[in-house]
């Protein structure tokens, strides 16, 4: 019974590990290098001032998301580190001014009357549709442009100069009234004036039946967030916007579609308002020549220390030793294949610091086996046959190496969610790594030594150097 | 095989681990101290992603201004060119492959992200290299900070959660003897990296961290064998908790040198790779810390966290108890068949132990009737 559950145990071992590796062989998925590993550029940009909004934080890395993707750049990465901290990573980027220009500059949000609406794909073959302003910054500020809806990029408008920026919002807050969303916005008072004049000017342009240009665009980096017209007082329960007057005490609700629209408008308008200031904490610029170096370095090194470690053993284990042959084979087969699968579904790159990790873990695993097997010689010499010592001592040399990988596999994790930069790549590995450890400890390891002690030649104890403890028994 | 080294394979050495503390915790003492020593006066060397600063590795190429000069000759045109910012204090070095030479500059002296930017065009420009090919870490002083300042919360986390995980596995006692054998390590690192004048890196904190991590495997893993030998035979009172830890690190003695060298081999492959390579500088800065801290955290295992621990255990009231019991009957035994001391307890057959009598019998015998040891012992 048992004897066929370790036959299946180790068939299915090595079916994932070598199907999963020639799966991913055949599909040509690799691990996604790391940028140390290929070259490229590597920016972290950390935002000055004190406590910086995690969600002002990630709006700040979609605008900086957008910027590359009009750089035209191959899988660039783009993410918060820790809690002031931006990683952007761009793979094979060769001019790096051009390029620290771009994602250095600030998100600025502004407010602008519509000229008018556009649709960017016109049914009349004869409409003439102008170009995409491409000054994003403070410099298009006195300028008329043409910018995109940010949600739809069919629809563009063109737009007055803008009348104010966002700096002067002190506060933006999604809020509901009776089911209707919208969001609340607080001006300071210099801007409340400048405010109640730009939407008097508004109200009246709404009065004179001119929708459109009644409206007013919320414009963040070069996208219409928003373009609200002025509510009318004759049809709004609240009042509405009085031609004569404006908007007054710098209080302002814009009316959303829904909570979502509510908090979205309420982010961009904060992310404008709040421009956190962001400082290049780093810059590194890695040719694809020492990319190449450093990872056929750590190629050779791990393929160097698993060579050492697999002649050791053999030396030290003798039979057993074989086993480790299999183990490592199997550990490096489902390690390529995991981190193919990550590199490929969920982004996750391979650094240098990341295969010392993984040479680090050939140890750990290395240890799994020494632990199994010196477990093993210990029953032995208390006079147990050779299958009542596979028995207990495998039983009680997994439940050891359950232990100690629970330290490295928690060490791993922590730090994988918890660090930045560099030390993360590296607990990313580790982890994985212990993690098949584990798997092949329990589904591999055990079955292996337990099918091989109850051949003859083992059972005898000269293959691996116990002859004399078992002869001392009989 | 034969004699101590076949009995060392065998797991049949009989070393007296714990009873030699005093030797251990004054080795230990020793080191901390020097570390200590080292670290207060002389302080670690920071690199650039700590202090901030500009490095670049540019190649000399053949054909540019310099091509033919000297090593000597490219350095100081380096020097001249970075005279403008004020970084004459500059490390310069010109490694040469082959036909290869490359220029590696350091300097911590300019801060400014927008004047990092124009050394590294200065020096490329000066030895006829290409943007493309030249490689450069322009860092803000902050960067180095965070790294740490993250590493460090994330370590305080760690090891509440692995002192809460080996007091729910086995005791808390062990779990204080883990992280008082931690805290040992990583001061011997640091010092080690004060002493020897290591760059400290952001793959210095790594290597930090993985020693931390394997510090306290390889103590977990001590720890499980001590546990399983003290609960066989010092909570049934047949011996008392030092010997029974004693015969537990004699057992997994050569688990230890055989983990220890495993996990050097690949390490040592690391070394000598990375410093064989230009680009494999995170390599070899990793391996030297993990060289040193790998062997440190194996023997911290067996020679702090254990004895630490037992000196604990034989202060519980239990344990002082099984203690004063089994010297009453060692010490019976030797005056009235004296002959027989060393063979009596315990009995062959009678424990998982039957068969190995060297470890567990000797253990018992050892204080004799009489001896200062046992005298000692007897008045605690």
């Amino acid at each position: 019974m048992k004897k066929n559950r370790y036959k299946l145990y180790l068939i299915l071992t090595l079916l994932v590990a070598f199907g999963g590796l020639a799966t991913v062989l055949a599909t040509d998925t690799r691990p996604r290098l790391g940028l140390d590993l290929e070259g490229g550029l590597s920016v972290i940009l950390t935002a000055e001032g004190e406590n910086v909004e995690a969600d002002v934080l990630e709006k700040t890395v979609e605008i900086i998301r957008q910027r590359i993707d009009e750089l035209g750049v191959a899988e660039p990465e783009v993410s918060v580190a820790g809690e002031e901290n931006i990683l952007i990573q761009l793979p094979g980027v060769e001019d790096d001014e051009e390029a620290l220009k771009l994602i250095g500059t600030t998100a600025q949000l502004t407010f602008r009357q519509v000229i008018e609406q556009i649709p960017a794909n016109p049914q009349g073959k004869n409409a003439e549709v102008p170009e995409v302003t491409e000054e994003v910054g403070s410099e298009a500020n006195e300028e008329e442009v043409v910018y995109p809806d940010a949600e739809s990029p069919d629809l563009l408008y063109r737009l007055e100069p803008a009348a104010l920026t966002g700096d002067i919002v002190t506060r933006a807050e999604a809020v509901t009234d009776r089911g209707q969303w919208s969001v609340s916005i607080d001006m300071n008072d210099e801007g409340s004036d400048d405010w109640a004049e730009f939407t008097d000017k508004l109200a009246c342009l709404r009065d004179e039946g001119e929708q459109i240009k009644s409206q007013v665009a919320i414009v963040l980096d070069g996208k219409v967030e928003s373009a609200a017209g002025m509510s009318d007082p004759a049809t709004s329960p609240d009042g509405g916007v009085e031609c004569g007057q404006g908007i007054t005490g710098g209080q302002t609700q814009i009316d959303a579609g829904g909570p979502d629209d509510a908090k979205e408008l309420a982010l961009v308008l904060e992310t404008g308002a709040l421009p956190i200031t962001l400082v290049q904490s780093e810059v590194q610029k890695i040719s694809p020549t020492l990319g190449r170096d450093s990872l056929q370095a750590g190629i050779t090194a791990g393929l160097l220390g698993l060579g050492l470690v697999m002649i050791y053993v053999l030396l030290y284990y003798r039979a057993l030793g074989l086993i480790v042959w299999a183990g490592l084979a199997i550990f490096t087969a489902l390690l390529y294949t995991v981190m193919s699968l990550l590199g490929a579904g969920a982004g996750l790159s391979l650094s240098l610091a990341g295969i010392a990790g993984i040479i680090v873990s050939v140890g750990i695993t290395a240890d799994s086996y020494i632990v199994a097997f010196e477990r093993l010689k210990d029953e032995i010499r208390t006079g147990k046959s050779m299958r009542a010592a596979i028995d207990r001592g495998m039983q009680r040399a997994f439940n050891t190496i359950l232990v100690a990988d629970f330290v490295s596999g928690s060490a791993a994790v922590i730090l994988f969610f918890l660090a930045v930069g560099p030390v993360r790549g590296f607990a990313l590995t580790l982890g994985i790594a212990t993690m098949i450890d584990v798997a092949i400890a329990y589904f591999f390891t055990r079955s292996a030594v337990n099918l091989l002690g109850r051949t003859r030649l083992m059972s005898s104890g000269g293959f691996i150097g116990m002859k004399q403890a078992l002869g001392v028994k009989s | 095989m034969s004699g101590k080294l076949s009995r060392i394979y065998r797991g049949e050495t009989n070393v007296d681990f714990i009873g030699r503390r005093k030797i251990w915790f004054a080795l230990s003492a020793l080191l901390v101290s020097i570390c200590l020593l080292s670290l207060f006066t002389q302080g670690l060397n920071y690199g650039i992603e700590f202090a901030g600063g500009v490095s670049i590795q540019a190649p000399v190429e053949l054909e540019g201004p310099l091509g033919e000069a000297t090593a000597a000759e490219v350095t100081s045109e380096i020097r001249d060119a970075l005279g403008e910012f004020g970084a004459e204090g500059a490390q310069i070095q010109v490694a040469t492959s082959g036909q290869d030479r490359t220029a590696i500059v350091q300097t911590k002296e300019v801060a400014d992200p927008e004047q990092q930017a124009l050394v590294v065009a200065a020096v490329a420009e000066t030895v006829g290299a290409s943007t493309e090919a030249t490689d450069s870490s322009r860092i803000g002083s902050k960067w180095g900070a965070e790294i740490t300042r993250k590493a460090v919360r994330a370590l305080v986390i760690f090891v509440l959660v692995v002192f809460a995980f080996i007091s729910w596995r086995f005791e808390w006692k062990m779990a204080f003897g883990a992280i008082i054998a931690l805290v040992h390590d990583l001061l011997i690192t640091a010092g080690v990296y004060s002493i020897v004048g290591f760059e400290v890196t952001p793959s210095s904190v790594i290597a930090i961290l993985t020693i931390l991590g394997y510090s306290l495997y390889d103590t977990v893993v001590v720890f499980d064998k001590v546990e399983e030998t003290t609960v066989a035979y010092a909570s049934s009172g047949k011996m008392t908790y030092q010997d029974s830890a004693n015969v537990a690190l004699n057992q997994v003695f050569m688990r230890s040198l055989n983990t220890s060298l495993s996990t050097l081999l690949p390490i040592s492959a690391l070394l000598f790779i990375g410093a064989g390579f230009l680009g494999a500088e995170t390599l070899k800065d990793l391996a030297l810390a993990l060289l040193v801290g790998t062997l440190i955290g194996t023997y911290s295992s067996i020679f702090v966290a254990t004895p630490v621990l037992s000196v604990w255990k034989e202060h519980e009231p239990r344990y002082k108890n099984i203690r004063e019991k089994v010297l009453r009957q060692a010490r019976a035994q030797s005056t009235n068949e004296p002959a027989l001391a060393g063979a009596e307890v315990p009995e062959r057959g009678t424990g998982p132990t039957s068969t190995r009598p060297a470890t567990p019998t000797a253990a018992v015998a050892r204080p004799k009737a009489g001896s200062k040891k046992a005298k000692r012992r007897k008045k605690r």
